[in-house]
This record gives C-alpha cells, structure tokens and sequence, in this order.
C-alpha cells in the first residue's frame, strides 16, 4: 500500500475545505478543486483521491460541466468497484441519480449506452436491497429529456409507488419534477395548482425553485395569465444568472421577453450568455440556446423587414457578439448580418436537433426547433 | 403479486413526551421559550380583547415565586370559555388564532398551536385559571394539564377578573431558569416591544419590562426626538441591543411585510456567503434574532432590528417563507439600502469610501441588479490587474478597452506575460467580477469588454519565418514526440523578456479535456466509450521562445538524447512558472529528465582531468 503523502494531502484537504466557500457556478470553486485533485493523487491517499474527485464531480454538477461530471462519475465508480475495501459500495448510489439523466443530452451518447448504464444503476441499488424509486424517477427524467412522455409517466408512477429510504429525492426536488412532467404534458392548469407550495416557499431545495420558475411562467403565459408570467421573469432571472448549469432556462427566459416583443432586453440577455454556449457541452442545451437565438434573430428580421428596426448599441452588439461564434458577414448591411446569421444558427441548431431526434427515434427537437418563440410543443 | 386487503382506517398514536423532547431539543433553541409562549399567548388574548373593546388597555404581569420555584403570568386579555380550553389547549396544532377569536387569524402572533406543549419542558404541570370576557357570567375556570396528555376543568366558585393566569412549577432540573432575574431578561429578550406594559413581580416588587408610556412605539423610534440627535439615538440603541458598535444606522420601511426597523452597517468585512442575521420582532413578539432571509440577498453588510406583521415565518422561526410577499418586501427593504448608499455617495464621498473598504463585495451584488447603482459605483469598483490593485476608474484611464480573465488560475498563468508584452489584463475570477465586467459593456458599449484565456497569449506571439520553421522541424517533431500523452502541442515563436524559454498556454476546454484524459485512464470500456464521446480534445500550447539563447543552442544541438532531457525539464519548468499544478506524471517527467541530465554530464567527466 502506497505511504500518503502528507503534505499533498493536507494541501487537498485545505483547498477542498476553502472551495466550500464559494456557490456553484463560481470559477473559484472549479479553480480550487482542480487543484485539490491534483494534489490528491500526489498524495497517493485513494481515499482522498476519491474525496476530491467526488467534490469536483459535485461541482461539475451542478454548475453545467456535465462531460467532466461523466469523467469524474466513471473514475469514482471505477475505484469503488475495485477498490471496496476503501471506498463503499453505497458512495456512488446518489451521484449515479445525477448522472444518468445527462446521458440522453448528448446525442453522441447511444440508446445503448443509456439503457446499459441505467440497468448497471438498478444492479447496484439492487445489490444494497434499497428501493427502486430513485432508479425509476430517474429513468422517467431520461425518457422526458429524450420526448418519450408516455414512458416517463409510466415509470414516474411507479417511482412514487415505490417506498422513499434515504436515496429518495427530498420532497421538493421529487415534487419540482412532478410538476415539471406535467408541464412537458401540457397539463397546465394542473400544473399550476401543483406548483403553488413552490411558488410560495413551502418546497425549495439547492435547485428548488430556480429549475420550477421559468416552467411556470410558460405555463401562466399559454393560459393567458401574462402579468403574473411577468412577475415571474424578474424572480426567475436572479436565481438563474450566475451558473451555466441554467443555461436552457435562461434560452427560456431570452424567448419569453421575444414573445413579449421586447427584443433589447431579449439581445442583452443573449449577447450576456453568449459565452456560456461556446462553454456548455451537452448538445441539447446548445441546442435550446441556439432555438432561443434563433426567435430572437427571426424577430429583428421580421422588424427589419417592417422597416421599424434602428441600428442601435444593443442590435450591434449582439450581431458582434454571434459573429464571433459563427463567424462574421462579408458587408456590413444589417438585414444581411442578420439573415446570414439567423441561417447559421438554424443550420448549427438543426443539426443537433437532428442528432438528437436520430438517437430518440422521434422528431421532438426538431418540431420545437420550428415553434414559435415562447411556446409549447408536445413531445 | 400482493392481494389486496380490506381498507381499514387507523389513526397516528401521538406520544405526547416523545414531542415535548422533539420540541425541546430540536425545535426550540433556547430553555426559556416557555416564557415567549406564555407572552405570546397573553398578548393574542389581549389583542382579541380589543376587538371586544376599543378602549380597553390592560398589562401583562408575571409573579416570580422563590419558595415554591413557580411562575405566574397573568393577563387581562379575553380568556377563555370551557369549550376554548378544550379545543384550543388540548389539541395540538389547533390553534386558537384559527378563525374562532374575534378578528383575523393575522392579527395574531400564534400560529402553530403548539405554544403550550413548550412549557412541559420545564414543569410537570400547567395550571391555568380563566374567565372569559365575552360574557358577563362566563365563570371562572380552571384547566390543569399534564405532560402525559390527561387535563381536567373545574369550574371555580370564586370572583376572578376576565382574562387568564397560567401557573408552572419547575421541575427540579429548570428551577434556575424561575428565578426572578432569569424570568426577567427572558421577558424583556422576548416581549420588549410589546404594545401592552409588562412587569416582573417578586418579592413586593415589581419591575417594568417595557416603557409603558411609550408602548405604542418601537424602542428605535426616533420622531419624539429632533432630527440633529437621531443619528446618535440610533446608533446607541444598536451598540446596546446588540452590544457590538456600527459603522451607521439606516432606517427601514417596507409596506408590503409591514417592516420598519433599523439597519445596522456592520464595521467590518463579513465573509463572503456569510448570511447576516437579523432580530425580527413578528407583530411585536421576538421571532428570532438570528433571521436569515429578510433582506436581499446582497445586502450582507447590515444587521437588522426590525418588527414585521405581515410576513410568515417558517415554523423554525429562523426565516420566513419564500413566497411573492417575502421578495416584494426584500425589494422595498433593499431599495431603503440603495438609496442610502446613492445619498452618501452624494453627500459624504470619504465616508463612502470608507465603507466601501469594508464592503466593496455587497456593493458589487447590488450593482449587478440595479443599472442606475452600477452606473454611479462602477468607477469606485476595486479590482486586481497585473499591475497591482486598483480600481476601474483608473484602470480606465490607462486603456481605451477592458482586458479580463474569467478566472483566477487563468489570471495567474496570464499575468507576469501579458506585463511583459505590456497588456494590462484586470482577475474578474472572483465573486461577481465577470458579470461586473459583462455588465460594464452592456452599459458602456464604447468601451468593449474583453475575456482572454492563457491561451490568446499565443496569438499576440511573434511567428517565425517559413524559412526559420522549416529549418527547426526536427526539433518541432522531437519535442512533440516527447510531450506525447500530455495533450500538449510544442510551437516556435520569438517573444518578450528574452530570457523565458519557454511559455506554457492552456485554455478552459483543455484543462478539462485533460483532467478527463487523467481519469478515465483506467476505466471499463463502456465508460470509457461514453467519456470520449463527449470529450471535446483540445490542447494545451507549449512556446519556445526562439528570441532566448538556452532555445536557440538547445534547437540546434547534435544530441537528441540530451535535446529530449531539457525539454522534459523545459517542460515542468514552464508550468511552474505558469502557476499550473503539477501532475504525478509531470513530476515524474521532471525528475527522469534531471536524472538523464545528470547522467549525461557525469559520462563526460570520466575524459576530463579530476579536481581529486
């Protein structure tokens, strides 16, 4: 057995400790742990190697990294399987909730790899003889991302049918996804009387109710209840601003304020987290971003074309910011900026829609790809 | 399959001590709590007796007893008829603020009814004697209830006064909390700012709680007093109350929670995602002194004395729920602290800068919300560059553009060369600073906002001739083949100072990219399958500077062996510098390339004449 280093572990054990300080989403958390991991496998300590990595995973988490989140889940399940004399079996149980439902966003990930990593997650709650509600919750999450809504009901039905021990979700996240299925559903008178102990702060959670808002004021905007929708945009973009991880509610939010024809606020919002879609790397959050991008650009075309749109900061600002993306025109004509950029946005967007919808054997992206800014598709 | 059963109903058997213990030692945070219920429940009842008559003014006393370690509060509120005490004081969660009392439920401070059940923890028995005043031949009633969940009533055939005296005896392990000093500060911590005149009797002698002339008012109340001395009156109230001494008192108002209090300026920096914790007064009642949510979020650098009515608290006490109220009310209180801070900018610059020296965090998060704020702030923001501390005022003055890394290890790796090269490049890698920066181009657009990784160095790097790179492709290819398996690409350019040999580059993608290379090295192929799919590969650069005369002898040396040893060595050593951390397999690549050069010079020693 290899002699821990002392030095490099109590250097791990320090920069885990100071990253606690620091929210998700915040460079110098990532930052901290970068290093704490590797100070962890110089110090030769598996034990703290894992800590690391399972703190870095945690952050990967929860602040959008999803494919460094993968890489660290299959370091630590890997450690676990091989090494259970330091490491128990039961460690990678409640990660393994988080990372099965990032599987089906990147359209590079097969059904089978999906499915294979679902049963290797039943196997494992299995073996502990835990319940099988997190393990059918979470197949019910992949098949909502993945459109198929008559599959997801049927195994949330019997996730909650199945008792809760201690890897259940709490009641606020397991209730977030209740009313989140019914949303993707279009049940949303339903889901609006479901979503009222959220709203008024009976249920919150780490997520809770940052990943619900945006959700809800779709919702309060198809039935028509515009002021409230409103009320929660200001609510909902506080929370949401400062972490990647949110970066679809934050589209959500870009195709609100174009639905609402307030296109500055709709470009400074998208022009501010522009970075953020160079950054994300699961192909349906690019892909959400690009459709919220695309509204955006049909909208000022629209007013182009209507003759009722200025050159102003904010429109060139935008432009600015997209061409560094997708490149820039070759005249610098507005409506040609424009049109030039709203092709390349839908043709970057199409393709992972098509990506997508290829592996999930439907045309769910796709059709949302083609609605109207701010409106519902059924899956 | 399971058979299904007959439907049966059955109801919860509630242990009655298991709940006191739950209370006691989870739920309520302090052994006196029984004194706040009692004055709770005293209050409500004199609150419901006002609605019976407007004019009605009564006190609350409590009668401390050293003989028999009893305490007795006694109010003259609307108490209780012999189907309230069976409803109210024996049904757990049943409170009597429920709609029965005369008047709102709101009006009220109880909300649980679960207040009682707080004084089993410190006696064996309640006894508690009333007369309602609803009628005028309600009789007098006495309730006794008892830990194990039996009570009796006994109509009483004396002549009692309308309202309620409730009666405890400690236990022997809580006698010293019925002390007549102890009863005391409980009652004053708790219903200080009560509207009704409460005294502590013992002995003969009865002390106020409260100024009962100034009842009607809060004790930060400042209209009696003239405007030249509020300042100072406010600033004593909050050394006393909270026996620390401010930086400055602002006052609070908010109509929507129905607040108004006071804001204290803390003289020092808190922690960041430290959560100040405020003394919050729920209709005049101590709800807590350690309240976390009342205010927005940014606004860590106060502590508050506040009285609310029209918030809900949780039923931990120490926040209130998160509901559309609770947010209107954050906004309003936050919009009393924006406004003092926009008129101390305006009237007391030097003051302003002295709080900004301890709270430059709380007024960066503000200015992230509020356009107006940032506009005035933005100027006075302190921030890092390469060039030392400074603020944005002058790091503007020195450049037409904002240069900034979005983190703090990339600011690191970018600093010492972007001096060289005469880039002054600002650290947004802490708390706030990136958005602030995002934010200061969206609000002054004529000044673009620009974030640059190590890796855009590069581009700034003087290439060399076709002629130059053709001549040193050998080299190229032997360095390249040396760093195989660190996803490190190897380039020639000339660059500033001279004497760096080497510069290393990496960007975000490429850290990631190779810590995920680092951890799936060993794992089972579907894993492995699945993390390369999403990997993204992306190289770190590493730049030989070919203006350095180590680089130029090294590129042009017969030995590939020895060539092979330096760059390894080159290698770790512009990590080093790059404040990147090391890897085991970098530390093991600098040390076989130490060794290998030790070895080398040791073989050439044996030709040379020996200095022994």
């Amino acid at each position: 057995m290899a002699l821990e280093n002392t030095t490099e572990a109590a250097l791990a054990r320090s920069l885990i400790s100071q990253s606690q300080e620091f929210d998700y989403g915040s460079s110098e958390k990532a930052d901290l742990l970068d290093r704490a991991v590797v100070a962890a496998d110089r110090s030769g300590s598996v034990s703290l190697q894992f800590d690391a990595r399972h703190e870095r995973m945690t952050v990967a988490v929860f602040s959008g990294e999803d494919e460094l989140a993968l890489a660290m889940y299959a370091w630590c399940q890997h450690i676990t399987d091989t090494r259970p004399d330091i490491i128990d079996q039961t460690s990678i149980l409640w990660p393994s909730k988080w990372i099965l439902p990032m599987l089906p966003e990147f359209s590079r990930i097969n059904q089978k790899q999906i499915d294979a990593i679902a049963a290797d997650m039943a196997k494992r709650y299995e073996a502990q003889n835990l319940s099988r509600r997190p393990v059918y919750a979470k197949r019910s999450e992949v098949y909502s991302i993945q459109g198929n809504m008559r599959q997801a009901r049927e195994f949330w039905d019997k996730a909650i049918a199945e008792p809760r021990d201690g890897y259940a979700d709490c009641a606020a996240c397991e209730h977030s996804y209740a009313v989140r299925l019914l949303a993707q559903e279009g049940r949303y008178e339903e889901m609006i009387t479901a979503a009222q102990p959220i709203l008024d702060g009976h249920l919150s959670c780490s997520q809770v109710p940052h990943i619900d808002l945006p959700q809800i004021m779709l919702a309060k905007y198809a039935l028509g209840r515009k002021d409230e929708a409103r009320e929660l945009y200001k609510r909902s973009y506080r929370l949401i601003r400062s972490n990647m991880e949110y970066i679809q509610l934050v589209a959500m939010l870009i195709e609100f304020k174009v639905a609402e024809s307030e296109l500055k606020e709709a470009a400074v919002v998208a022009a501010r987290h522009l970075p953020w879609l160079v950054q994300i790397k699961p192909d349906k959050l690019k892909m959400q971003y690009m459709r919220a991008l695309h509204c955006l650009l049909l909208a000022i075309a629209d007013k182009a074309e209507g003759k009722s749109l200025r050159v102003t900061e904010w429109l060139n600002s935008l432009l600015d910011a997209l061409e560094t993306v997708y490149g820039a025109a070759d005249n610098a004509d507005l409506a040609h900026r424009v049109k030039l950029l709203t092709s390349k946005v839908a043709e970057a967007g199409l393709t992972i829609a098509g990506n997508l919808d290829a592996r999930n054997a439907n045309d769910y992206f796709t059709r949302q790809w083609h609605a109207p800014a701010f409106a519902y598709v059924a899956p | 399959m399971l058979k299904e059963a007959p439907t049966m109903e059955h109801r919860f058997q509630i242990n009655l001590s298991g709940l006191i213990d739950l209370l006691s030692n989870h739920l309520y945070t302090r052994p006196d709590v029984f004194v706040r219920e009692l004055l709770q429940n005293a209050s409500d009842a004199m609150q419901a007796r006002t609605r019976l008559a407007a004019e009605f003014s009564g006190s609350i006393e409590l009668h401390v007893d050293d003989d028999m370690h009893a305490v007795r509060f006694i109010d003259t509120g609307i108490g209780l008829t012999e189907e309230e005490m069976h409803r109210f004081l024996a049904v757990i969660g049943e409170s009597s603020k429920r709609g029965v009392w005369v008047g709102q439920a709101q009006d009220y401070i109880g909300q649980f009814g679960i207040g009682l059940l707080a004084c089993f923890i410190v006696a064996d028995e309640i006894e508690l004697v009333s007369r309602s005043a609803t009628s005028p031949d309600a009789p007098a009633l006495r309730w006794r209830g008892r830990p194990d969940g039996t009570y009796d009533i006994a109509v009483l055939d004396e002549d009692v006064p309308p309202g309620t005296s409730v009666r405890l005896i400690a236990k022997p392990e809580s006698r010293s909390l019925f002390t007549a000093d102890k009863v005391f500060a409980a009652a004053s911590y708790y219903g200080g700012v009560l509207p009704w005149p409460i005294e502590v009797t013992h002995k003969g002698q009865s002390k106020a709680v409260n100024d009962s002339e100034r009842t009607q008012t809060f004790p930060w109340d400042t209209s009696h007093l003239p405007v030249s001395s509020r300042k100072a009156f406010l600033m004593e109230f909050g050394r006393r109350s909270m026996d620390t001494a401010f930086f400055d008192a602002i006052p609070l108002v908010s109509e929507t929670g129905g607040v108004n209090g006071v804001a204290y300026v803390l003289e020092r920096t808190p922690a960041h995602n430290s959560k100040s914790k405020h003394r919050v007064y729920l209709k005049r009642m101590l709800l807590s002194d350690s309240v976390e949510n009342l205010l927005p979020p940014w606004a860590f650098f106060v502590q508050c004395v506040v009285n609310c009515s029209e918030l809900r608290p949780t039923a931990a006490r120490n926040a209130f729920h998160q509901d559309e109220k609770l947010q209107k009310t954050q906004e309003e209180l936050g919009a009393c602290l924006r406004n003092y801070l926009v008129d101390l900018a305006r009237r007391d610059p030097a003051q302003l800068q002295k709080l900004m020296a301890y709270h430059h965090m709380t007024l960066k998060a503000l200015a992230l919300e509020d356009d107006e704020f940032f506009k005035l702030f933005a100027p006075w923001f302190s921030i890092e560059t390469n060039y030392g501390q400074s603020t944005l005022q002058v790091y503007l003055e020195r450049n037409q553009r904002i240069l900034c890394t979005a983190g703090v290890d990339a600011f690191r790796q970018i600093a010492q060369i972007a001096a060289r090269q005469g880039i002054d490049v600002i650290n947004a890698g802490y708390v706030y600073d990136a958005e602030l920066m995002t934010k200061y181009g969206e609000l002054f657009p004529l000044t673009p906002v620009r974030f640059v990784e190590p890796s855009d160095i590069g581009h700034q790097l003087q290439n060399l001739s076709d002629e130059q790179e053709a001549r040193h492709q050998n080299f190229m290819q032997l360095a390249q083949s040396v760093l195989e398996g660190f996803a490190c690409t190897v380039k020639l350019k000339v660059f500033e100072p001279g004497d760096l040999p080497t510069l290393f580059a990496s960007n975000r993608d490429a850290n990631i990219s190779r810590q995920m290379t680092v951890s799936t090295e060993h794992v089972d192929d579907l894993w492995k399958d699945i993390v390369t799919q999403v990997k993204q590969e992306e190289n770190s650069e590493i730049y030989f500077n070919y203006g350095n005369a180590l680089v130029r002898r090294l590129i042009q040396h017969p030995d590939a062996s020895l060539v092979q040893r330096i760059v390894q060595i080159l290698y770790v050593q512009a990590l080093l510098m790059g404040h990147y951390p090391l890897s085991s397999r970098e530390l093991g690549l600098m040390s076989d390339g130490l060794s290998g050069l030790l070895e080398w010079s040791l073989m050439g020693t044996g030709e040379k004449p020996t200095w022994h």
